[in-house]
């Protein structure tokens, strides 16, 4: 299928092969093809039902990141990053909450290259010898991680404003939960995500469609896999309720930092969660953002230096709107942000003028490979669809639905923390 | 892609017309010999000059203004290159077509209130806006001691020359940062726009008149030009290897090792060490992440970097405390390694189309575009063609010979608590 990109003078083609992958492709003429091979599992899935198994298992934190790691490894003893260097081309894999992802990105030997990552994704090579070595390396990263203050305040926020969806639960586990983790277990999670139906393929850049969709069928024709029902993940019932309202956390910063959270219901609202996301989102860009009075006031009085981190986390019930901040009076902080949110309403001459930006970095999506894959890959995530006329889409938002929305959401649900020295 | 420079009177405007992009990006460089105080006021300035204007007061106003304009992107930067320090601006934006007529001309006298129209009163700087930037700059001085990758290297550079330009921390100083004032920071501004060298480049899909109109945005007076290279080639040798630990609050320890690169030749410095330096410790397949991670489970990350400017080779890697001789005595051997010859044909190869690879991609970024020709004007690298053509030449016999001239000069290690975990 062939779909117009508005506005970006480019087309996205997309085919689903028999096994129930979706491949995705947007030409453009640059040097470099940029792919990435996704499965729409990461570290929030945690309880499901095994592919041919009868039950619900659950299994420890920080394994869709272990799988990562060990699908790296290969049965021949070559691993991917030595096979692409060889091509002049880069790899890399990532995962984060909703999903793990491996890429290549190179200017020659695209067939190759192509076949290679679904190759190489495809063919797991899990021993317990090799299953243990990975324990050592993983824990260094976490230990890296446990170093740094933005992330062990940005993964406490998640922790304590969820109760009991698994979102909570920090992307690489922990050091205690990813030493129970064996190769069976990895096979499991691997059987069930990685099968062909659950993941997609994104290619952009300089490459012809029909040359990419022709060497994955070929591709997959070859491989064997059995036909998968719906996988049944296990997804608890998550209160409105925060875990915890509030959390010192002591630790060895030089200047305090603070998060303040608030979780909202996002069921039963009368619009998209495009609408939705775009609504919320700019309602506390124009509140605490940049271009607020609040902001620049904060900035005079010197409660803080730097803007306010305006970040957004979704799961299937709740979107929850993550302030990050620096700032030598965290009480007054928090108390300064929870009075000016619950003034909801957007001005149409802000709104309009916010448009008017956001039009322009999504035209601006199309000057680059990266960012048009990841506006692929987002949509398919976020909306499990791929929008083409963003342009339009944004055109419609307006301010009559935006206040419209904010009346029929409460942001009564807050979790702060504090992180400084201990005094 | 048309590449010209022209010398204007008293700046070089370079000019890259294509139509590959959507955008017009702009990019303005001040220039001038590097000395230690300067980082911290041009720090400052990086922060000031894109936050507040003469026009629009605040950084709120002037937020507002460039998302009238379509979301203008922007931004500013303060760096050190060798013997000189830089202050510069981004300026990226739709063109025409995209969003109005006219916006050309806007943006032009966008950043005309930006560079020559700051928020001055009373010949100083204007005192809240002044006072926020100077805090930032304060807070990015401190914050690095949060950061274990950043503080470790500012201390591996402290130690290896206290005298050397090397030791001037990016970030800036603390006691420099007392000494600046509102006025003698416009001072100091007022002597860069009337004294840097200058060089504006510029990329997009330009009309005759755009380029007319861009090289009409600046009178600048006559100044002299520095001739002197950007390159420095007398970073202190040492007899006998320095080894620095200090203890930190951190759980990985993080180790920087430096290696003095010897009487390079340019050849040596512009292609061969990137070769070595990709095969010893460049990416997933290098001998040190093969050796040290893969194979001994050591550490999480470890790479290899050369600074071309200093002839420098650092080596850096996070690792538990507990394994810091086995580490060493891996390093020791991955180096042997590269002197002795021990690597195949096929790592040189790959090491190769690797930066073709690289060279290549470059096209297709704005910013990438600007920043090769920026450094072709500073650093005098050969085209892009010219440096496919050499990246060829060079081969095992000179990879060997370039590992002789590395040279070991400096251990430090910023050691993390070697927690044990604490099981229930």
């Amino acid at each position: 299928m062939k779909r117009k990109l508005n506005k970006l003078d480019l087309n996205l083609y997309s085919e689903t092969i028999d096994n129930g992958l979706n491949v995705y492709v947007i030409p453009k003429k640059t040097r470099n093809i940029y792919a990435t091979f996704t499965t729409k599992y990461g570290s929030m899935i945690n309880e499901f039902i095994p592919t041919h198994k009868k039950d619900y298992q659950k299994y420890p934190d920080g394994i869709a990141h272990f799988l990562e790691h060990k699908v790296f490894e290969q049965k021949d003893g070559e691993d991917p990053f030595a096979f692409y260097e060889k091509r002049g081309a880069s790899s890399n894999a990532s995962t984060t909450t909703d999903r793990t992802t491996y890429l290549f990105s190179g200017t020659e030997k695209f067939k190759e290259n192509l076949n290679y990552l679904l190759d190489f994704v495809q063919s797991p090579y899990f021993t317990e010898e090799n299953v243990e070595k990975e324990k050592g390396i993983i824990k260094e990263e976490l230990d890296m991680y446990e170093d740094d203050p933005y992330t062990v305040l940005y993964d406490k926020s998640l922790f304590n404003t969820f109760k009991k969806h698994p979102i909570r639960i920090s992307v690489g586990g922990t050091k205690q939960s990813i030493k129970k983790i064996t190769k069976d277990m990895l096979y499991e999670c691997y059987n069930t995500f990685y099968h062909p139906s659950n993941m997609f393929l994104i290619v952009t850049g300089n490459v012809n469609p029909k040359e990419v969709f022709e060497i994955v069928k070929e591709n997959q024709s070859q491989k064997d896999f059995k036909k998968m029902d719906k996988i049944k993940i296990k997804n608890p019932m998550e209160p409105d309720e925060v875990y915890k309202e509030k959390e010192h956390i002591s630790f060895d910063v030089v200047k305090p930092k603070v998060s303040f959270n608030i979780k909202i219901n996002i069921e039963n609202l009368d619009y998209s969660l495009f609408e939705i996301r775009n609504y919320l989102f700019y309602y506390f860009d124009l509140k605490l953002g940049v271009t607020s009075e609040f902001s620049e006031k904060l900035k005079q009085d010197g409660i803080i230096h730097y803007d306010i981190g305006i970040n957004m986390v979704q799961t299937d019930r709740h979107i929850a709107i993550l302030l990050l901040a620096e700032t030598d009076k965290p009480d007054e902080f928090i108390d300064r942000v929870e009075k000016e949110i619950q003034n909801k309403e957007i001005l149409e001459k802000d709104f309009e003028r916010k448009k008017k930006a956001l039009i322009s970095s999504y035209i601006m999506v199309g000057d680059s490979i990266y960012n048009l894959n990841s506006k692929v890959m987002n949509n398919i995530i976020r909306y499990n669809e791929v929008y083409t006329d963003d342009f339009s889409m944004i055109k419609k938002l307006n301010t009559k639905d935006a206040n419209n929305l904010l009346k029929q959401v409460d942001f009564k649900n807050t979790s702060s923390i504090i992180m400084q020295k201990e005094k | 892609m048309n590449y010209k420079k022209i010398k204007l009177q008293n700046f070089n405007l370079h000019t890259i017309q294509t139509n590959k992009f959507k955008t017009i990006t702009i990019k303005i460089n001040f220039k001038r010999p590097l000395k230690k105080e300067d980082i911290t006021k041009r720090n400052i300035l990086s922060e000031l000059l894109i936050k507040s204007t003469k026009k629009y007061h605040s950084e709120r106003l002037l937020s507002i203004a460039t998302e009238e304009l379509y979301g203008i992107n922007y931004s500013s930067y303060s760096l050190t290159s060798g013997r000189y320090g830089i202050l510069g601006f981004n300026f990226s934006f739709l063109n025409e077509e995209y969003t109005e007529t006219g916006i050309i001309k806007e943006v032009i006298e966008f950043i005309k209130e930006i560079i020559f129209n700051p928020n001055i009163e009373n010949d100083a700087f204007e005192e809240k806006s002044f006072s926020i930037a100077k805090n930032i700059v304060k807070d990015d001085i401190e914050i690095t001691k949060e950061n274990p990758n950043q503080y470790s290297l500012n201390r591996m550079y402290d130690l290896l020359d206290e005298k050397s330009f090397l030791s001037y921390h990016p970030e800036g100083d603390l006691e420099d940062l007392q000494k600046v004032t509102s006025k003698n920071l416009y001072d100091f501004y007022k002597d860069i726009l009337q004294n840097d060298m200058i060089d504006i480049f510029v990329l997009g899909d330009l009309k005759e008149e755009n380029i007319h109109e861009i090289s009409k945005l600046f009178h600048f007076e006559e100044r002299k030009t520095y001739k002197q290279s950007h390159y420095i080639t007398d970073v202190l040798r040492r007899e006998k290897v320095k080894e620095v630990k200090e203890k930190s609050t951190f759980t990985q320890s993080k180790m920087c090792i430096a290696y003095n690169l010897n009487d390079l030749s340019d050849f040596e410095r512009d292609y061969v060490s990137y070769i070595y330096s990709f095969i010893l410790g460049g990416g997933g397949d290098s001998k040190l992440f093969k050796i040290v991670r893969e194979k001994n489970s050591l550490c999480y990350s470890i790479s290899s970097f050369i600074n071309r400017i200093y002839s420098l080779m650092t080596i850096r890697l996070g690792f538990d405390q507990k394994n810091y001789d086995k580490v060493l005595i891996n390093i020791e051997k991955c180096l042997d390694d590269m002197k002795k010859g021990k690597f195949d044909e096929k790592a040189i190869k790959r090491a190769k189309s690797m930066y073709k690879n690289s060279l290549r991609e470059i096209y297709d970024r704005p910013y990438s575009i600007l920043n090769m020709y920026a450094s072709k004007e500073y650093l005098k690298l050969d085209d892009i063609e010219e440096r496919e053509k050499k990246i060829e030449k060079v081969d095992k016999n000179s990879i060997v010979e370039f590992a002789k001239k590395v040279e070991e000069n400096l251990i430090y290690c910023l050691e993390g608590g070697s927690h044990e975990e604490k099981t229930k």
